[in-house]
This record gives structure tokens, sequence and C-alpha cells, in this order.
């Protein structure tokens, strides 16, 4: 039976009707069209489904959507403001980041979620805090190229 | 996979939780779940079904840790992330901090909850897979009456693969658990069995409201462990050491842990004694460890011969014994 879920979504508030087993990553894509989170393994191992709930990574094919209720949830649609994406994602253009770009999404947001609790990582934080999101075009090293871009350009604004 | 439909209900206090607890119960059954990242994927790989599910996220004091009196409390609920992160425990339970740190990628990490790790189930080839193969019998995990990996046996011999339940062996844990008589509490070592059907000593309505450790001054201890694929896999071993150290510097006391070869987290008893007396304990002697882990009698699981994983725990056990050195 459906029920009354209500989820913040990059800033907006989205008032749903859901079935109690219903994931996080069905809604984001069947229900609110937000495609930029993908859908892989389904089974936590690879990090395509990756977003942030209040801030710190999560996998959204192993979360019940109402189970997201009262917390913030940011996809990858929610880090570009104003249409210009956000010095995060420069650095993964930039940078050659981007092979198949099916990965990207869920690397970037846990990328972004180190940046925002340590804006000075190490190239082995970096990567520690990427082992999470698998890329079968095994493009990793610019990844975390981009990443440690993006800590030396606010370290350079310091 | 989708998920198939369930119920799903996410009390906000304990008092709340007994009673849907004791209302699905006559429904059909629950399974509590906390972090969800074993629980969901059971249920879609079709290894579980219920009609029920009880989410304990809810739930503030579970999600807990905090110094009471001379224990440290640690919640059934607080992540795996907040663990490796806390600096209560970096500082006084480094073998804690560094389990915790060891469990799959950092996703999972912010998600799964100590309780869950404690009571995550055992791990078998035949058993953890989308389908059974049509033309095997069923083995005693999938409600047969034998078991695939040691012919003739009986009983089920999953592995018991989880990070932290080795560490806190070692340090010494009580686990608290609610129940409708109330509150109990008791070594961990106590908690588990050597069954991969049923590893944990909890019946179905009652709750792991969590752990007690002691700090112990002049307490050193460490994790180590060997994996596949670090961000992914399960330990195929993993060791934990603990040692208290007098005043002159020698151990007093010394537990090693070892999660990954039985159907339970084990402890090594031998080593207690042989630990006592040392300065440090690297000075064990190579041959005295495959001694002392020679209890410890492996069966062949996830592709691994028995004398491979007694070779693995060997030399987890070295590293462990030399604080991590060589990890």
């Amino acid at each position: 039976m459906k029920q009354p879920v209500k989820l913040k979504i990059n800033g907006h508030d989205y008032d749903l009707e859901l079935a109690p087993q219903t994931t996080l990553l069905e809604v984001l894509r069947d229900h609110l069209g937000l495609t930029g989170t993908k859908e892989a393994c389904d089974g936590g191992e690879c990090g395509a489904c990756t977003v942030l709930c209040d801030g710190g990574p999560i996998l959204s094919c192993l979360t019940l959507a109402r189970e997201a209720e009262g917390k913030a949830i940011t996809t990858i649609e929610g880090l570009a403001q104003g249409g210009k994406l956000s010095p995060l994602q420069e650095a993964f253009v930039t940078e050659g980041a981007i092979q198949c770009g099916f990965c990207t999404p869920g690397m970037v947001l846990s990328a972004q979620a180190l940046l925002s609790r340590n804006p000075h990582p190490s190239k082995e934080e970096a990567t520690r805090a990427l082992s999470g999101n698998l890329c079968r075009c095994t493009g990793y090293a610019k990844a975390i190229a981009a990443v440690l871009k993006v800590a030396k350009n606010v370290a350079g604004h310091e | 996979m989708n998920l198939k439909p369930f119920n799903h209900f996410r009390p906000g206090s304990l008092d709340e939780l007994a009673v849907i607890m004791a209302g699905t119960a006559a429904q059909g059954g629950f399974v509590l779940m906390g972090g969800g990242t074993d629980v969901l994927v059971k249920i879609k790989q079709r290894l579980l079904t219920t009609p029920n599910i009880i989410s304990v996220s809810g739930i503030r004091v579970l999600a807990e840790l905090e110094q009471q009196g001379s224990d440290i409390f640690i919640g059934a609920g607080v992540t795996l992330r907040h663990l490796e992160e806390s600096a209560l425990i970096r500082d006084n339970f480094p073998a804690l901090a560094q389990a915790a740190a060891a469990v799959g990628s950092p996703q999972l990490r912010n998600m799964g909850t100590v309780g869950g790790n404690i009571r995550l189930d055992t791990r078998c080839l035949y058993f953890n897979r989308p389908e059974w193969p049509g033309d095997i019998v069923p083995c005693f995990k999938r409600g047969g009456d034998r078991c695939h990996v040691v012919k003739g046996g009986k009983r089920c011999y999953a592995l018991f693969c989880a990070d932290t339940p080795a560490a806190l062996l070692a340090l010494d844990a009580r686990i608290v658990i609610a129940g409708p008589a109330g509150q109990i509490e008791m070594p961990l070592d106590e908690f588990y069995r050597d069954d991969g059907l049923a590893c944990c000593r909890i019946e179905a309505n009652e709750l792991i409201l969590g752990v007690k450790l002691a700090a112990q001054p002049r307490q050193e201890s460490c994790y180590v462990r060997f994996s596949g694929r670090g961000a992914i896999d399960f330990p195929l071993v993993g060791v934990a050491l603990a040692v208290e150290k007098d005043g002159s510097g020698v151990v007093c006391r010394g537990r090693l842990a070892a999660t990954g070869v039985q159907s339970r987290p084990v402890l090594l008893p031998k080593f207690e004694e042989l630990l006592t007396g040392l300065k440090h304990p690297r000075e064990l002697a190579q041959q005295k460890i495959v001694d002392a882990l020679k209890d410890i009698k492996p069966v062949r699981h996830h592709g691994l011969s028995p004398a491979y994983r007694r070779h693995l725990l060997a030399v987890m056990a070295e590293r462990a014994l030399g604080m991590g050195e060589g990890r």
C-alpha cells in the first residue's frame, strides 16, 4: 500500500506516494527523472548510485526512500549552480577524468563528500574516498588528479 | 533487482519498537534493519523474505557513543564511519577503529552499523548467490539437509566474515541485549556459537542495544586483515590483538581473536599464555604462532584451501603481533 513520503532533494521538497519497498534510487530515476544517479550492480558493490545524505555518501540502491525522510539528499544534478559546473565537476572535465561517464556521478559525489569535510586531502585520502566507486574503464588516476586539483586551487585562494 | 513488497516500520523509541515487534511477530514475523546494507541485499537476492521490516535507524539511544563511568558504550546503531572517526575509539581502542575502517567502502561504512556488523550473517559461496543451481540439492542454509562444503557435515559451515567482532573480542567487549525480561549483559565471546545457521545467541524478540568496552591504561591494540579487494570484499582472514602492559612495559594480558576462519569470530586462547611476560608481542617466535593456531581447522571455503587459509591466519597473526607492521 502506498504511503505519503516527504523528501528533500537538491534543496527541493517533494511530496510523494510510495510503496514501502521503494528505494531512493527508484524515486530519483523513475519518479523524479533525476537520471544522473546510475543503477549498475544494485547490490551495494559498485557505487554508481552514490548520492549524498546530509553531506555523507550513501548507496541509493540500498536506501529505502522512507529512510531518507528528514534528510537532505544531494544528487549530481544538485552540484551545478545557475548552469555553472561546480569546481569539482570543472576539474573532472579539465583533467579528462571521464571516459564512458557511467561511474562519474557517483565518483564526483564521493569526492564532494571528501572535499566538504577535508578541503586539503592527501592523495591517499582521495584514493580512499573514491575506493567505493568502481570504474570499469579503470579511469581512477585522473579522477584522483581532479580531486587534488580542486584541493590545490582551494589552497591557492587562501 | 526490485525488492519484493513488505511493510516498513520506523519506530522513534525503544518502547515503540517493542510494541511493533510484538505486533508483527504475530503477523508473519519481522526482520530488524540498521543501515540496510546486508538485509536489503539479501532481500534483493531472494535470500531473505519477510512481510515486515523494522528499521531501528530512528531510535536515537541506539546511535549513542559515550563514556559511561569506566566503560565506553557503543550503541548498536552507531555507524562504522562514526567508529572509524571517533577520537574516543581511535585513542582507546585502535583495533576497533581499524576494523571499522576496513569494512567495505566509504558509502557502506556511512550506512552500516555496529549492531549490523556484530549480527552479520555467515557467508558461503553456495548460499550467497541469487539463484540456487537447480541440479544441486539445497543445503542447510537453503532449508535443506546437507552441507556441500563439508561432505557429510552435520551442520552448516558457512563462514563468519565481519571485521569488528574480532576486534571487539580481543578488546574484551560485553554485549548488551534488551528483551521482554529486561536487559542482559554478557561477554561477546558467549554471544557467538560455531553454527553457520545461527551464529548469534539472540532470540527473535530480543535486540542488541550495544557493546561496552572498558578503557584500560597501557593497552595497545590493532587489527589486520587480508582480502581480495579492499573496498568490496569481506576479509578472507582478519586478526585483532589487544595487550595490556604493566608499569614496567611487560605484557600482563594479551588476547588475539580472528574472523573468517569459522562460523563465528574466535578467540585464540593459547596466545594469552604465550604473550604474558613479553616486552613486545612481536618477540613471539614464528613457530610458536603456527603451533598455537593448530586447533583452528578452517574448511575449504570461497575458493581457499584449508592449508592456505591457515597460512593466511598465521601471517595475519604475525602482523597483528607486530602491531600492524608490514600490513
